[in-house]
């Protein structure tokens, strides 16, 4: 699994490559942790390449759900396949996290 | 035909366990989306028996087994870790997850959800687990 990061205007990009489990779930904690580090308020977090997930990643993601609430920051999704998004779904989390097509709709919510 | 795979409980082999249950259900013709759940399904398996329940003896592997008896499927999943009762697991709620910040907690919640039924065993010195599922051939 890679992680690649970069930044466009006010947006951080967080892009997802491989398979999201519980040997590499801590790359992408630790790329989230850094950005909230770096005083980073816009994540998007690019899903295009993103083949699996595990409860591992899904754990990440739900692990940052309060600390954005609390802070004004705001992580969106995008990107996404339908057979990952299902695993979102199986406990409800598609509702919880921000999930949208592309990157379009992702910077128009962060806008 | 059986279908069997030993691997060491190392969770960098987790893909390594996904790639044999997509490639063994794929040859059974068991539909994607199916297909995709029980991926996952057995790789929490795994993963909490990789992390989770430590082994004093050798050998430090997982033994998985894949039957099919027309669409009722079950993976007999099988190492020398401590049992824990899956069925005794408490459901966690998410909501408390997400205000208590966890990362973990939800991936046996996801096996009871994909899965029709679990059983465990312990037959000294391996903990057995069975996982069922029904499917629809095609």
């Amino acid at each position: 699994m890679h992680i690649n990061t970069s930044k466009e205007q006010e947006y951080y990009r967080i892009a997802i490559e491989g398979d999201l489990d519980a040997s590499s779930s801590i790359q992408l904690d630790e790329a989230i942790a850094a950005a909230r580090a770096n005083g980073e308020h816009k994540i998007i977090v690019d899903c295009q390449e993103l083949h699996y997930i595990s409860s591992a990643g899904l754990g990440v993601f739900m692990s940052y759900i309060q600390d954005f609430q609390n802070d004004g920051c705001s992580m969106v999704l995008c990107h996404m396949s339908e057979k990952v998004k299902q695993v979102f779904a199986i406990l409800g989390l598609d509702e919880l996290i921000k999930i949208v097509p592309g990157i379009d709709e992702a910077k128009a919510v962060l806008a | 035909m059986a279908h069997k795979f030993i691997i060491e409980r190392n969770t960098q082999n987790l893909k390594a366990v996904r790639d044999f249950v997509n490639r063994t259900l794929t040859s059974m013709s068991v539909p994607d989306s199916d297909i995709a759940m029980m991926v996952l399904a057995v790789d929490e398996v795994c993963a909490n028996r990789m992390l989770h329940s430590p082994t004093r003896v050798m050998p430090n592997d997982i033994e998985l087994e894949i039957k099919n008896d027309q669409g009722k499927l079950t993976f007999v999943i099988r190492d020398t870790g401590d049992l824990y009762d899956i069925n005794a697991h408490h459901e966690p709620d998410i909501k408390q997850l997400i205000a208590d910040k966890r990362k973990g907690g939800i991936g046996l919640l996801l096996v009871k959800k994909i899965m029709d039924t679990i059983e465990i065993s312990r037959s000294e010195p391996y903990t057995v687990l069975l996982l069922h599922k029904s499917v629809n051939m095609a």
